[in-house]
């Protein structure tokens, strides 16, 4: 009688103890299989971060970029003969080319149609061919293929 | 677990929000951006778009461009709210059949619902894209002041969208539920949103129960855009009286002095000045022109002052309406993008005398709410928690104070950093500080003070019998170990002869909060001092190591060194050993690295001069960089 009740004691510890394992077990896996998850994720966020980074300077680098095109734009043709201010040129070119290469394109194609994912409107004139673009008011951006900043232009009616 | 989302359909602007991994989030839209204009256009390509897309094509397009459609959803065409605003716009309108407004696009006629129904239809499609699944259940917010068939009007927008549109709640209240304000006891909550062309105010009374509007009041037209407009007058004004030309007229120009009085208005909420700098804006007939203008903080704040003031005004006409008074309101919560001007919060909070919460974004604090209202509704449904509400059962402590051991001179070199969440453990190799040392002794270490005198002691074991080698060769395996109930224990081993020590610290890692606090002050409060300290006896350690290798590396080489060589250096070696045990840093780092210097140069002879097929020389104190010291009882004595 005695046997059979320590028997009894025992299954009953046995089950109590196996289910318990299971539950730690499990919760251990699933902690495991969370912080693998999350590792992932902040994989994906700090890329996502890097990404938003980028594009925030790249924000702030364009009316530069503005200034110094239209800097380029306000010399006269004989002055730009003029060794230094060639100089001048050449770093706009090391500019120009520097964004490229990090993904910046830019958007300033004129003869197109107007497509509001790339373009904004600030003026339209009468004209034959309608929602031409006839002229970039201010040169339009691209990051990675995302449009961050739009082209103003000018478009016949 | 279906997706949800919150929707902050807005006059001019809407936002919408998700839980994302059990956080309330604001989305972008496929854009990029949080911020949707509430904008609906039929281009002139035949097209129709909405949103920015919309916006970007509205100048030319104003008859086919329908914006605050919002203002008529509902509404009777003859209500004479509505035929004064109906003035103000520049697409067409009509009465319907049954009184209520119709507006044309492109050769249609569309009710208020259906063009709210097209932003909101593009809002699912983006939402879809971002989250990655169908999104059916949504709660929309408005105007606290919108009556029955406004809400009815509002919800058949959604529907006609796709949605199942669970609860249309007041904009206030999501703000106030974002805050969890309705969870605590009864209180009364004032809601200031400043958006970008509308001023709102409502008054709730807020409890576990119900949330309840008590008043309310507004401006219909004042926001954020006419505190853009006032630096753009101030900016054109100067530059005539300077220079003559009306910036004005030229559209490049006024374009740039939008984008400058927006990046002017956002750089002055957090600095004193800005600088408006725009070079070329303009040419005269000397060529071209540059705009060059400082705005400090002050003089913004005096040019919007009245802005601010209107809507004060307003705030305390909406608090007589509810015959109460600004001391009977417990809690200010800002919206609207708008009151991160500083100069707005700061008058809210004076008008108080209080506090105003807005640690989440104002911008982004009503649809933030009617997600958290969304899940919730959704949870309920599915008989399941709502997700971020789901706490885990199991409970991890966080280390309260930095865990480390002492090195050599003296100093604490931290193993675990205070906040890591526990069970943890970190391993290091340290080594000797002498040659020959035959033991090393790691003293435990608990806190935030540099040096290890400041830091309290949890105990000290030794381990002995360390084969005999040069100083820094031998590798001791430090490994800290705290289980789940805060038992640390620390290991030493001797990775050539495999010897280990150990000890266990119980119950005295838990320090009571005050004692904690007063340690974590102490470290603050210490923190100039300690540095210098520090820095003072790493610069001592460089020095004794680079004076030990320099002597080994010259007694090696001996023969291959000329003395012609060897001469400059060994001076120097003897300048540095007199003052490195001074308390002059500035001097010891400079002696350190001449020192460095030449004995560099003599490695780069010795190696020119050697055949290829000799080793390449080591720089002098690459190995002593690596590796971390233990100083050894005798050693340690010496140094304290």
């Amino acid at each position: 009688m005695k046997k059979k009740n320590e028997e009894k004691d025992f299954e009953k510890e046995i089950e109590t103890l196996t289910k318990e394992r299971d539950e730690y077990l499990n919760s251990w896996k699933r902690d495991l299989a969370n912080y693998i998850n999350y590792k992932n994720k902040e994989g994906e966020r700090t890329q996502d971060l890097i990404f938003l980074l980028k594009e925030n300077m790249f924000e702030r680098l364009i009316p530069i970029l503005d200034n110094v095109s239209l800097a380029e734009r306000s010399i006269n043709k004989d002055l730009k003969e003029d060794p230094s201010v060639k100089g001048l040129l050449m770093i706009e070119k090391q500019l120009e080319d520097f964004v490229k290469n990090e993904g910046l394109e830019e958007i300033n194609e004129i003869g197109i149609k107007f497509n509001p994912e790339i373009h904004e409107i600030l003026e339209e004139v009468e004209g034959d061919k309608s929602q031409e673009i006839i002229e970039i008011i201010q040169k339009g951006y691209k990051l990675n293929g995302r449009v961050i900043r739009p082209a103003k232009v000018k478009i016949i009616k | 677990m279906a997706k949800i989302l919150g929707i902050d359909l807005g006059t001019a602007i809407t936002k919408f929000g998700s839980i994302i991994d059990g956080e309330p989030k604001a989305l972008e839209n496929r854009e990029g951006s949080i911020l949707t204009p509430s904008i609906v256009a039929y281009t002139k390509g035949g097209e129709r778009v909405v949103g920015i897309l919309a916006q970007r094509q509205a100048i030319t397009n104003p008859k086919n461009t329908i914006s605050a459609v919002k203002r008529f959803i509902g509404r009777k065409y003859k209500d004479a709210e509505v035929q004064k605003e109906l003035k103000l716009l520049p697409y067409e309108t009509k009465e319907r059949k049954d009184g209520g407004v119709e507006v044309k696009l492109g050769d249609k006629w569309y009710t208020p619902i259906e063009i709210s129904s097209m932003i909101l239809q593009k809002i699912k499609a983006d939402a879809e894209e971002k989250l990655g699944e169908e999104i059916k259940n949504v709660v929309i917010t408005c105007p606290a002041n919108f009556d029955d068939s406004q809400r009815k009007a509002t919800k058949a927008a959604g529907e006609i969208a796709g949605f199942n549109v669970l609860r249309i709640i007041n904009e206030p209240t999501a703000a106030a539920l974002a805050y969890g304000l309705q969870k605590t006891e009864q209180k009364k909550v004032l809601v200031y949103d400043f958006g970008g062309g509308t001023f709102d105010v409502t008054i709730l009374d807020s409890s576990p129960d119900t949330v309840e509007v008590i008043a309310t009041g507004g401006e219909p037209h004042l926001g954020g855009n006419d505190f853009d407009q006032i630096i753009i007058n101030w900016l054109i004004e100067k530059f005539k009286k300077d220079e003559g030309i009306n910036l004005g007229e030229d559209v490049l120009a006024l374009q740039r002095l939008k984008e400058a009085a927006e990046r002017a208005k956002q750089e002055l909420s957090s600095a004193q000045e800005t600088e408006i700098n725009l070079p070329f804006v303009s040419s005269g007939e000397n060529g071209p022109k540059h705009l060059y203008y400082k705005l400090s903080r002050s003089e913004f704040n005096s040019m919007t002052d009245s802005l601010i003031e209107k809507s004060i005004k307003r705030v305390e006409a909406t608090l007589k309406e509810a015959d109460l008074k600004k001391e009977n309101i417990d809690e200010i919560v800002l919206v609207g993008g708008t009151t991160l001007i500083p100069a707005v919060r700061e008058q809210v909070k004076n008008y108080f005398n209080k506090e105003p919460n807005k640690s989440i974004n104002p911008e982004e604090v009503v649809c933030i709410g009617a997600a958290i209202q969304a899940e919730i509704l959704t949870a309920k449904e599915e008989g399941r928690a709502p997700e971020g509400d789901i706490k885990s059962v199991l409970l991890l402590d966080v280390l309260p104070l930095t865990l480390g051991i002492e090195t050599l001179g003296g100093v604490s070199t931290p193993m675990i950093q205070k906040n890591t969440t526990v069970p943890t453990a970190n391993t290091q190799v340290f080594s000797t500080a002498v040659d020959n040392q035959p033991s090393v002794e790691i003293n435990v270490l608990q806190g935030e003070r540099s040096l290890a005198n400041d830091n309290r002691s949890l105990g000290k074991f030794v381990l002995s019998g360390l084969p005999p080698a040069g100083r820094g060769v031998p590798q001791v395996e430090v490994t800290f170990d705290i289980d789940a109930s805060g038992i640390l224990t620390v290991t030493a081993k001797d990775k050539a002869s495999n010897k280990v020590q150990s000890i266990r610290v119980e119950g005295s890692l838990g320090l009571s909060d005050e004692e904690i606090e007063k340690m974590k002050k102490e470290a603050e409060l210490n923190a100039t001092e300690d540095k210098k300290k520090r820095d003072l006896i790493e610069a001592k350690n460089n020095a004794e190591n680079l004076i030990y290798t320099v002597e080994k590396t010259l007694k090696e080489a001996e023969g291959k060194v000329s003395e012609e060589d060897k001469k400059p250096v060994l001076e120097k070696v003897e300048e540095l050993k007199k003052i490195k045990d001074s308390d002059n840093l500035e001097e010891i780092k400079t002696k350190t690295d001449e020192v460095s210097t030449l004995i560099q140069q003599i490695g780069a002879k010795m190696y020119q001069a050697n055949s290829a097929s000799e080793e390449k020389k080591e720089e002098p104190n690459v190995e002593e960089a690596e590796t971390e010291e233990v100083k050894d009882n005798e050693e340690g004595k010496e140094n304290k």
